[in-house]
């Protein structure tokens, strides 16, 4: 990850609050929501749906006004000079269905000052030999690909891509995954995308936010979040026995259990075992995924 | 502001249809149904008007297709598409971030008027170029007609009054649109008033004058212009049509700069 130190972040999100609708009727799509995105990383939002990951990223673009809160981009307050500096994909991709791929990129680089980017951008997405196709013909890939070339053409310090590989083939995916990562270490642009692919989040994303009913439910570098879910597993001889002794940090599992130990404990664990006569047939750290990171994040809690 | 306008001129010219039907359908039925006249007086009573026709003047009158009822449809329905394509395709999100609200909407009504007024400038070519030809079939040749440069004051004038009167007409088709989203929404009611308008003025006669309604504005306008009405009465229909113009621009400002755009 090349996330400059010392820098303003490249978006900053403060205690951003927003409901939908009126009096008992009024849901919170954002809840005192706070979040910093470095400059010059992969930061992947996360949250089933209706956790308020597209009405941030529509706060952050400037379609929606938060009730409270702000938005920072590149340590100024958020408007569309700041936003020049940000390429978007908010939701599904939407075009003019009357137009082409190329003119649809001219029309956004003559705003920005930037048509020479065009037929690299073009080139990037692989849209070369469409670009003089209309977009109304496209498929929901060849879309998801336009969006990004849209976002890319304005020459963008940051990106927010809203489920990139919607709609892509496998191809298509490994493609985007090159080119998320290409934009970041190589030219050093931040990205910020929402997925529901956590397999592709945690292939990807230097960082990641999970949302759970518009509050901020875990954040952090994908590593540091799969080792603050590290267990360790124990197959023993007797596992109630140990169960009890470890008074609730142990979880049972199939022929042993699993717990719930900081790293520099576990020598004293085997130890304390050992001398109360318990049989250790397997030990070891198990760091979980993702995706069961994300599912012990979101699930509601039965009450 | 250039990249926008330029952006918005590409849309209007990929969308003929619209561009026909909204901007140029107007000038040119208002041409056709001219020549269609003339050409029935012609033949039922094989008699016409030996007088020569001063092609500003009658430039000038033609002017007044600013305020028929159905042009205000056609109008309605051209300026409030221009508008309500953003909503239909959801492509706000592509424009909203990057530029103030405020200069979306100022360029979209920029666009609009330059649309209106290259209608109307066919409308004043047609005209000139059906009285020509009319001189012609009549045997007159080109002797019938003239061109007074005298008329040239009353023809800017009358293009003012008619570019005044549509850009009221899209200012309100703006309104609606943000309010309603749609462009049925904006154009039904817009069409409604036209109407509304046209019935109260046959029902209540010249008591309809009172009424602060556009279109009495811009007919006082055109009544002082080429009826020698009273000087006041065609300052009260000026400002009329600026007042409508101003509490109608500061509605679609202020509506649209609150909009939420959460699902366009």
């Amino acid at each position: 990850m090349a996330v400059a130190e010392g820098q303003e972040p490249a978006i900053e999100v403060k205690s951003i609050g927003k409901a939908f609708g009126f009096g008992a009727a009024s849901i919170k799509a954002l809840d005192d929501l706070t979040l910093s995105i470095p400059r010059g990383c992969v930061y992947g939002l996360l949250g089933p749906n209706g956790a308020g990951k597209s009405t941030l990223l529509r706060i952050i673009a400037g379609l929606v006004r938060p009730d409270r809160g702000g938005v920072s981009l590149f340590g100024e307050e958020a408007g569309p000079q700041s936003r020049r500096r940000i390429g978007m994909l908010i939701e599904s991709p939407s075009f003019y269905p009357f137009l082409t791929a190329r003119e649809h990129l001219e029309m956004f680089a003559r705003q920005a000052g930037t048509i020479d980017r065009v037929a690299p951008v073009l080139s990037r997405v692989d849209l070369v030999r469409a670009a003089d196709k209309k977009v109304s013909g496209f498929s929901l890939g060849m879309k998801q690909r336009l969006g990004i070339a849209c976002a890319l053409v304005s020459q963008p310090e940051a990106v927010i891509l809203d489920e990139p590989t919607n709609g892509l083939d496998p191809d298509g995916i490994l493609e985007m995954r090159a080119l998320l990562l290409d934009l970041a270490r190589r030219e050093g642009i931040t990205v910020l995308l929402s997925s529901h692919l956590l397999d592709e989040v945690e292939r990807v994303c230097d960082r990641v936010a999970i949302l759970r009913r518009g509050r901020l439910a875990a954040e952090g570098a994908v590593a540091e979040l799969l080792d603050r879910q590290g267990r360790f597993w124990l197959k023993v001889d007797e596992p109630e026995r140990v169960m009890h002794a470890l008074a609730g940090r142990g979880e049972p599992g199939e022929g042993g259990l699993f717990v719930r130990v900081e790293e520099a404990e576990v020598p004293d664990l085997i130890r304390t075992l050992a001398v109360a006569g318990i049989r250790i047939h397997e030990a070891k750290w198990v760091k979980p995924d993702l995706e069961t990171v994300f599912l012990s994040q979101t699930r509601e809690v039965a009450p | 502001m250039r990249g926008l306008l330029s952006g918005e001129w590409l849309k209007l010219m990929r969308q003929p249809s619209l561009l026909f039907w909204g901007f140029l359908s107007v000038p040119l039925l208002s041409i056709l149904f001219k020549l269609l006249m003339e050409g029935l007086v012609l033949m039922r009573t094989g008699r016409h008007d030996d007088a020569p026709v001063d092609l500003l003047l009658s430039a000038a009158h033609a002017m007044g297709l600013s305020g028929n009822s159905m042009g205000h449809l056609l109008y309605a329905f051209g300026t409030a598409s221009v508008l309500s394509l953003e909503y239909r395709f959801a492509t706000w999100r592509l424009l909203v971030p990057r530029h103030a609200r405020g200069r979306l909407l100022a360029v979209k009504f920029i666009l609009c008027l330059g649309a209106i007024s290259a209608g109307l400038v066919v409308a004043v070519l047609g005209d000139m170029v059906l009285n020509a030809m009319l001189s012609i079939a009549n045997g007159m040749g080109l002797a019938g007609v003239i061109v007074r440069l005298a008329s040239l004051p009353l023809l800017a004038a009358a293009f003012a009054i008619a570019l005044l009167e549509l850009a009221v007409l899209t200012a309100l088709a703006f309104v609606l649109v943000v309010a309603t989203r749609s462009l049925m929404g904006a154009v039904i009611p817009t069409f409604l008033l036209a109407i509304g308008s046209s019935l109260l003025q046959v029902y209540l006669g010249s008591d309809s004058d009172g009424i602060p309604l556009p279109a009495y504005g811009a007919q006082a306008l055109r009544d002082w212009l080429f009826s020698q009405a009273s000087v006041e009465a065609g300052l009260l229909g000026l400002a009329m049509l600026a007042g409508w113009l101003a509490v109608l621009g500061t509605l679609m400002l202020v509506a649209f700069s609150r909009q939420q755009l959460s699902s366009e």
